[in-house]
């Protein structure tokens, strides 16, 4: 068996994030090919834009319809569905705890949960948003729906996702997708070259 | 069929622009295509989208000063945080399209790179005038001729109309690269447009 290299990739996302969507489909297998793990952070970005004054790409004037033609490009080219959904962004609260529940809970299913989360709203178009959303989501990951809608309100994951915002944004963390290897920080999809180069050299 | 140009839009003050400039010609070359290179003023650009220069947004403006620093020894190209940044880098631009309105186009990519050096890796205040006709002189331009021209109104006026024309076509940001009515922004995005350039659209 292959030794696993104990120093985490940390991968920091909001789930209504398209471009953290593009990094969720590669970011555990280019890991695994170095012998890293990759620790995944939901985040809600609204705080971290709330302390840079940054908006969401898709809002901003010219910015807004690049990003939806780059987006859609960059899913082509990586052989992936990919839709601009209608309401962008949307509050990835529900999901968010949801996910730090089931890594306490059901971790074997966290990446599974998190794929179905982002297929969701960007592929099908649809946010999940509400409790009969995250039922379905559990049951499409075979998790008890009602254990999973109660694990979002308990006050200790909810301190959870605040504290795991809070961290990041601590550690410099303004956008998404946001990847820390070895405490270098890289920020955007449009990085994995440069990740892949630094997992490869150890830096330069 | 002749293949449309590589249309490469930047910033002289722009560390992206800069580190840009020093691969895209060697784009263009590999496959066949002509880089037309259009300076202009990302500050209205910013007015238009509500950006605003990464040194004075939180977070964001620490992690680009270590990214640059990374570029440059990721690419081996020459890198000296500048003492004053962003600075207004005025007369470059205008001496650029004073150059090539009189079809001199290779003296005014060369002054363009000539520039950037002096800016971003020897630490010129490229913001002064004076400054600027020197590096103009190094590239062999006559200095008081270019102190005449990028002072006067008509430099002036084709600059900003530059800069209007290119916002008005969709850039926001640099550098931004078009190719064939497709658009690429940031250094990043070279590889992507290598690909686009080998293979044409994806998917």
């Amino acid at each position: 068996m292959k030794t696993v290299d104990p120093r985490p990739i940390d991968f920091y996302f909001d789930f209504s994030s398209p471009y953290a969507y593009l990094t969720s489909t590669w970011i555990n297998e280019l890991a695994e090919k170095y012998g890293r793990l990759v620790v995944w952070h939901p985040i809600m970005l609204g705080i971290a834009f709330q302390e840079t004054g940054m908006r969401p790409l898709f809002h901003q004037p010219l910015r807004g319809p690049y990003g939806e033609r780059d987006f859609l490009r960059t899913a082509r080219l990586l052989g992936r569905q990919a839709v601009v959904p209608k309401e962008f962004p949307y509050i990835s609260l529900a999901v968010s705890r949801a996910f730090y529940w089931l890594e306490d809970h059901h971790n074997e299913v966290i990446f599974d949960f998190a794929h179905a989360v982002f297929a969701r709203y960007f592929e099908d178009g649809i946010a999940p948003t509400t409790h009969e959303d995250v039922a379905r989501l559990a049951i499409q990951v075979g998790v008890d729906p009602d254990k999973l809608i109660e694990g979002c309100q308990d006050p200790q994951v909810k301190a959870r996702l605040k504290d795991e915002t809070a961290q990041a944004i601590e550690k410099g963390v303004f956008g998404a997708p946001f990847i820390i290897v070895d405490a270098e920080p890289f920020w955007g999809n449009d990085r994995k070259d440069q990740i892949e180069e630094w997992l490869k050299t150890g830096g330069w | 069929m002749t293949k449309g140009p590589i249309e490469f839009y930047f910033e002289f003050g722009s560390p992206y622009g800069y580190f840009a400039a020093q691969e895209i010609d060697a784009l263009g070359a590999e496959f066949d295509r002509e880089v037309l290179w259009k300076p202009f003023m990302l500050g209205p650009a910013f007015k238009t989208t509500g950006s605003r220069p990464f040194m004075e947004v939180p977070l964001k403006g620490p992690y680009c000063v270590k990214d640059w620093e990374r570029i440059s020894a990721y690419t081996g190209t020459p890198w000296h945080m500048p003492e004053k940044f962003p600075a207004a880098i005025l007369a470059a631009p205008r001496g650029f399209y004073w150059l090539k309105d009189q079809g001199k186009t290779l003296s005014a990519h060369k002054f363009a790179k000539a520039a950037y050096k002096a800016y971003f890796a020897d630490g010129r205040p490229m913001w002064e005038v004076e400054e600027t006709a020197d590096v103009a002189a190094e590239c062999g331009i006559d200095r008081e001729e270019f102190i005449k021209a990028v002072t006067s109104s008509e430099a002036k006026q084709r600059l900003i109309e530059e800069g209007q024309a290119a916002i008005d076509s969709g850039v926001f940001g640099s550098p931004f690269i078009r190719v064939d009515g497709e658009d690429f922004w940031g250094w990043d995005r070279l590889p992507m447009v290598r690909d686009w350039l080998k293979t044409g659209k994806w998917g």
